[in-house]
């Protein structure tokens, strides 16, 4: 497959987003992906076959959680059949570029601990543990 | 790779080496040859074995979950069972591939 290109998110794209979400995890989330796209500037798709194959969301946050600017990765997604074809890849690559533009040194993201695809689709693009501890605890 | 080759390079004895080298063949993630040029190949994906994959086959990461024991003891053992299902996701995430990518970086 060939990546034609990877862009902005655009309206008409959310439907097949929504599908691949879906096809991921299970839940259709049409208004939660509606929101993602008016909130966040870095939601890129990547375009191949005339369909979507994938996407990818994320953000610069400044000082949050006591740390420095870096670019945080919310979500990325690749339908099924077209995995192990540099579709995450080119994503990541894709919004590293931006995050570079806007000056930031570190791309971080998080994951479920037994999200173990997704994991090592980041560890495979370079990525270690960030020096942060998650922590929390069940509200009664 | 041959057996030999690899005892040499990492420098173990050939004898714990074989048992090794058995044990990953008949988990399914090598592939021996024999004959001349023979010696060990990956059989698996190297984008999807993990080190989780060839770390169970020789040991367990884990706390036993003792049950009754004195709250100190259960304590304890909920602290180090956080430890471990941070180094069982750890290990779980680094495919072959990613280990090697490591090792080119390590390299350089």
């Amino acid at each position: 497959m060939h990546i034609k290109k990877i862009r902005p998110a655009r309206a008409a794209d959310l439907a097949q987003v929504v599908a691949i979400d879906a096809a991921i995890t299970g839940m259709r989330k049409a208004r939660y992906w509606t929101g993602v796209r008016r909130r966040y500037r870095d939601f890129l798709v990547a375009e191949a076959d005339g369909k979507v194959q994938g996407y990818i969301v994320g953000e610069v946050r400044d000082w949050e959680f006591g740390s420095p600017p870096v670019g945080w990765v919310f979500g990325i997604g690749v339908r099924p059949g077209a995995r192990l074809d540099g579709v995450g890849a080119a994503l990541l690559a894709a919004l590293c570029a931006a995050f570079r533009k806007r000056g930031v040194a570190a791309v971080r993201t998080l994951l479920p601990r037994d999200n173990a695809l997704v994991l090592a689709f980041f560890r495979s693009q370079g990525m270690m543990a960030a020096p942060v501890i998650p922590l929390e605890k069940a509200l009664d | 790779m041959s057996a030999a080759e690899i005892a040499a390079k990492y420098e173990v004895s050939t004898h714990h080496l074989a048992k090794v080298l058995n044990k990953l063949a008949r988990a399914g993630l090598l592939r021996a040859a024999r004959g001349a040029g023979g010696g060990y190949r990956l059989a698996g994906n190297a984008k999807r074995v993990t080190l989780m994959d060839v770390i169970a086959l020789f040991e367990d990461i884990g706390t036993p979950r003792r049950r009754d024991a004195p709250p100190e003891k259960l304590a304890l053992d909920q602290v180090l069972e956080e430890i471990d299902e941070t180094a069982r996701a750890t290990f779980r995430s680094i495919t072959l591939d990613t280990l090697r990518k490591l090792v080119a970086r390590a390299e350089r």
